[in-house]
């Protein structure tokens, strides 16, 4: 599974990206993003918004094999599943892995 | 029930505030309702943002609002993604002590003392909006915003990022999307909100100019000094900044977040579908136009420059829509409006346009 995250805009209009091949993640690692990844799928989806005034924009693939799901999100339209994985992204990204 | 208006009549208003204060949830509607309708507008906003926070109601957050005078309140979201929490300053009130809450209220008053005192605008919408807002949102809340109705502001990472009050010109910025709001409120996306994004910085950079007394000479025309931690480097030689209006692109050049992406010409427009369209990218080309009419111009450049885009965000032509030409000869139209056909101020503009790649 392969994860290809972006946070974009914000007051500091910066980007802030990651791509995560979980398979390749240590043991730990490779769990807390399966869990992550289980949540939101068994949630329900996000509309599909544009970010607000100075607010954060989301931009999430994830991909296994062939298939691939893709968000789009404002920052106010986040569910809590998707906030709790873009958070570890955002980290895993500040921290330039 | 309450015959409202001879209760009224009869009952001095502080009694009304201890009700508001104290009384059940129907009391309190009724109390504020009561007073309200002999009241503008803008006090009902106050009233009904105190009765959201749940907070104390001061004595005079009831009084009618005065043109001239800001009508501010700072709650603390105390860590919590809430945009409101208990009220730790208001009109009159003492320095807090902490800086958040006392920065926000200073860059309060200093943005609405701008809008008031150089372009006779009584607050964001010019019928005298009280100004909220909001500190220690969220948990190491790496940013700030305006959402529609209060200013959130976060703490920032601690890391890459500061706090989100620490620069003025972040407070301003952040209210003058409220004025782009009620004036030709550009839409967020693309051309329009690069527009938006770049009115925000131009009256953000002009309330750090009026407060610092600087002319376009003196001026840094830098956006968010200090916002960077000392992590981040600068793309210049002068501090790190988010952006710069003088030379887009120089703001930092730093090997995590990578160089500052923003184009000053349209040569470099850049086209994405991040950030609502690289509304926080583009913005530069508009910034830059400014900035070269300002500095063609000379001395304070809230007084001509500004004065001129101010103008133009009011033009009726300047619709949600409006594309980097569209607002150009919107600009170019009142400069000749204010200065006249063969101004200098005119020329200016022209030519500031011109610099940027949009011919008018």
């Amino acid at each position: 599974m392969r994860i290809d995250f972006a946070r974009s805009g914000g007051f500091a209009g910066l980007t802030f990206e990651t791509s995560v091949d979980v398979e390749q993640l240590p043991p730990e690692e490779r769990a807390e993003a399966e869990r992550l990844v289980c949540a939101v799928e068994a949630g329900s989806p996000p509309e599909s918004t544009p970010a607000g005034v100075d607010r954060f924009q989301y931009d999430l693939t994830i991909t296994r094999g062939d298939d691939s799901t893709q968000f789009s999100v404002g920052e106010n339209e986040l569910t809590p599943e998707l906030k709790a994985l873009a958070d570890w992204l955002l980290e895993r990204a500040k921290s330039g892995s | 029930m309450h015959d409202r208006c001879s209760i009224y009549c009869i009952v001095p208003p502080v009694v009304f505030e201890r009700i508001a204060r104290n009384g059940t949830e129907e009391q309190r509607e009724w109390a504020l309702e009561t007073v309200s309708r002999d009241h503008s507008l803008r006090s009902a906003r106050l009233q009904n943002s105190v009765l959201r926070s749940g907070g104390p109601i001061r004595a005079d957050a009831l009084a009618t609002t005065e043109p001239g005078q800001p009508k501010r309140t700072i709650y603390d979201a105390k860590g919590q993604e809430q945009v409101t929490g208990e009220v730790v300053r208001a009109e009159g009130g003492p320095n807090t002590g902490d800086d958040a809450a006392d920065e926000a209220f200073d860059g309060f008053g200093a943005t609405y003392d701008l809008w008031f005192e150089k372009y006779s605008r009584d607050s964001i919408d010019d019928a005298g909006l009280p100004l909220d807002g909001v500190v220690h949102y969220g948990d190491r809340y790496d940013n700030a915003f305006w959402d529609g109705q209060r200013m959130v502001f976060g703490d920032g990472d601690g890391d890459l990022f500061n706090r989100f009050t620490i620069a003025i010109d972040i407070i301003g910025h952040e209210l003058a999307h409220g004025v782009v709001e009620t004036t030709a409120n550009l839409n967020y996306w693309q051309q329009p909100g690069a527009l938006n994004e770049s009115c925000a910085d131009v009256f953000g950079s002009l309330v750090k100019q009026v407060k610092a007394g600087q002319t376009a000479e003196d001026a840094d025309w830098l956006i968010g000094v200090g916002l960077f931690t000392d992590k981040v480097k600068s793309g210049s030689d002068g501090p790190a900044a988010l952006r710069s209006m003088a030379s887009p692109g120089s703001g930092y050049d730093d090997p995590l977040l990578g160089k500052d992406p923003q184009p000053g010409h349209m040569d470099q427009y850049v086209q994405t579908t991040q950030d609502n369209g690289g509304v926080h990218v583009n913005s530069g080309i508009p910034n830059k136009a400014f900035h070269s009419v300002a500095m063609t111009l000379g001395g304070h450049a809230w007084e001509r420059a500004g004065g001129i885009w101010y103008s133009a965000l009011r033009d009726p032509q300047v619709r949600p829509t409006a594309r980097f030409q569209t607002f150009a000869r919107a600009t170019a139209r009142a400069a000749v409006r204010i200065y006249g056909n063969d101004s200098k101020e005119a020329k200016a503009v022209e030519d500031g346009w011109k610099g940027v790649g949009i011919r008018l």
